[in-house]
């Protein structure tokens, strides 16, 4: 009996197939794999022999769209690319229109950008931690991430005008001021959340079915991590000191004192442990940008309206919670780009599984593409 | 740049071109020397991408390290006709995407990568190269990266 349908990859896979497996799909509609990813996996029992990722199930070409459209017009997609950091993206984007065209960014709404994108990485933190949990087989976690993530939503929602895909930031500040509502829910969430980690690490990190799970599976060793280029939290898992706030420090971060969480265990529960740790992280920096947030304006005034920068190219990268976030543009002096490119760090970090999961248990691939933190409308693009 | 040192590279350091710590400007046959250097420094690969222009194919390999940041661009130029150079993605193995991406919107071809087949696109009932300019939008390259050129050789071409 044969499991997969015949197309064009699935015929190119099984022309290497042993006699004595079997290949199976996982997706592109399969709750694991967090959107629309096929894996075609060729299983020796409940073994891994051989896996190849099937992309652009998503796809949508936004590195065209952004060549035919101005660069105000384009500006709304990179929300769509991670619903769960849009601001990182946003950032991206605008950060490099600016110093492509040297706008500059007065420091309250770098200060408000600041706290906006670290509020949403603790959100993009908390969903990945829920579905992470679930696809590992326990249910209640995700009802105690989503509750505190709402919260968050709605200040966020208050001020951007969306939940998810934010098109917040402007070129030279953001769309609006944030109000004292805003900072007054802020610092109670803040609170909140402190004591909420704790109850998160006694319910599940301690749980020594989840431990059973996660360590010592999905062993990624610092030479994978570099032949592959992969970036942030499956990075900072497997011993490597490397976030783009810290390495090449854009916007105000330099200001603020926090910490790069590092583990060299180089599985699972490593990058686990990283992005619990950076919950701790972001709060912290939350907590510091909002006391030392200064009076001025949340826009640059002297923006040009018509966005038309000299013939040149800009590369401008920043960090998201999944790792580096990288947008280059070149111009040729039109109203349009001449070519933009977007590198996506899950894009980097997904390509690595196929060479890793050899040998690997079923059960346990799942617990490891869980652990990278997939968001696939970032990876098809 | 330290690393490089006896390779026939041409380092550009231009206003125009932001964001780099180091563009590296080098002809297609010492490619993969340049990255192998790059490896055995321990630099990670961040992306492989291309643009077209009139007169050529441009590729951008981009690379940056862990302990030392700082974004290192090697810049290639090939002809359009025939569209090929050779894979590094035995040197880094990340680049077995980027190159097959790289394939399938430019139709560039990369010589001995193990599995060049689409990756976004379909595979089947798909002609064409998306990000290939058409004529009406193509540039030449000296306009839009003037600095990739001597003086003396656009004063030839003049006369």
């Amino acid at each position: 009996m044969e499991f997969w349908k015949e197309d064009f990859y699935s015929l190119k896979f099984a022309e290497k197939k042993r006699d004595d497996t079997i290949i199976i799909n996982i997706g592109p509609q399969h709750p694991a794999t967090h959107g629309v990813l096929r894996v075609l996996a060729e299983l020796y029992g409940e073994y891994i022999v051989r896996s190849e990722c099937v992309l652009g199930y998503l796809h949508r070409m936004q590195e065209k769209m952004g060549e035919i459209k101005t660069y105000p017009q384009f500006y709304p997609n990179t929300g769509r690319l991670d619903y769960g950091h849009a601001l990182a993206w946003n950032w991206a984007y605008v950060g490099a229109i600016e110093k492509l065209v040297g706008i500059e960014v007065p420091e309250k709404a770098e200060y408000i950008r600041v706290i906006t994108t670290e509020l949403n990485r603790i959100a993009s933190h908390l969903l990945w931690w829920g579905v992470y949990i679930l696809d590992l087989g326990a249910f209640t976690p995700v009802m105690y991430a989503f509750e505190d993530r709402e919260i968050l939503l709605d200040i966020l929602q208050r001020i951007t005008g969306s939940r998810l895909t934010y098109a917040y930031f402007r070129f030279g500040g953001v769309f609006q001021d944030i109000d004292s509502k805003f900072i007054e829910d802020t610092k109670k969430f803040c609170k909140r959340m402190h004591s909420r980690l704790n109850l998160y690490h006694e319910f599940v990190t301690e749980n020594i079915i989840f431990k059973k799970r996660v360590e010592d599976v999905g062993i990624f060793t610092k030479d994978t991590i570099t032949k592959y280029g992969a970036t942030g939290p499956v990075a900072r898992g497997s011993g490597i000191k490397y976030d783009v706030r810290k390495a090449e420090p854009y916007g105000v971060y330099d200001r603020f004192k926090f910490k790069i969480p590092v583990e060299d265990k180089c599985d699972c529960l490593a990058r686990y442990m990283v992005r619990m740790k950076e919950l701790e992280q972001s709060l912290s920096i939350v907590e510091q940008a909002i006391e030392g947030l200064p009076e001025g304006d949340f826009k640059n005034k002297k923006t040009p309206k018509m966005i038309k920068p000299p013939a040149g190219e800009v590369y401008f990268s920043v960090e998201s919670a999944r790792g580096k976030v990288g947008i280059y543009i070149v111009s040729d002096g039109g109203m349009n780009p001449y070519r933009v490119k977007l590198r996506s760090p899950t894009y980097s970090n997904l390509s690595l599984l196929d060479e890793v999961s050899k040998g690997m248990m079923l059960a346990d691939y799942v617990a490891t593409l869980g652990s990278l933190d997939l968001v696939i409308p970032e990876i098809d693009k | 740049m330290e690393l490089l040192k006896g390779l026939d590279i041409k380092l550009i350091s231009d206003e125009r071109l932001k964001g780099s710590k180091y563009q590296i400007l080098i002809s297609p046959e010492i490619l993969r020397k340049v990255v192998s250097k790059f490896r055995e420094e321990g630099y990670f690969l961040e992306d492989v991408m291309a643009m077209e222009f009139k007169e050529c194919l441009h590729l951008l390999y981009r690379f940056n390290h862990f302990e030392n940041p700082g974004t290192a661009t090697v810049r290639v130029s090939i002809d359009k006709e025939p569209a090929e150079i050779e894979t590094i993605s035995d040197i880094y193995s990340g680049a077995l995407w980027h190159e097959r991406e790289v394939f399938e919107f430019f139709g560039i071809t990369f010589k001995n990568h193990p599995d060049l087949k689409p990756l976004l696109l379909p595979a089947e009932d798909f002609e064409g190269h998306p990000l290939r300019k058409t004529e009406k939008d193509m540039k030449s390259i000296k306009d839009v990266f003037p600095m990739f050129f001597d003086e003396t050789d656009q004063e030839e071409e003049q006369s």
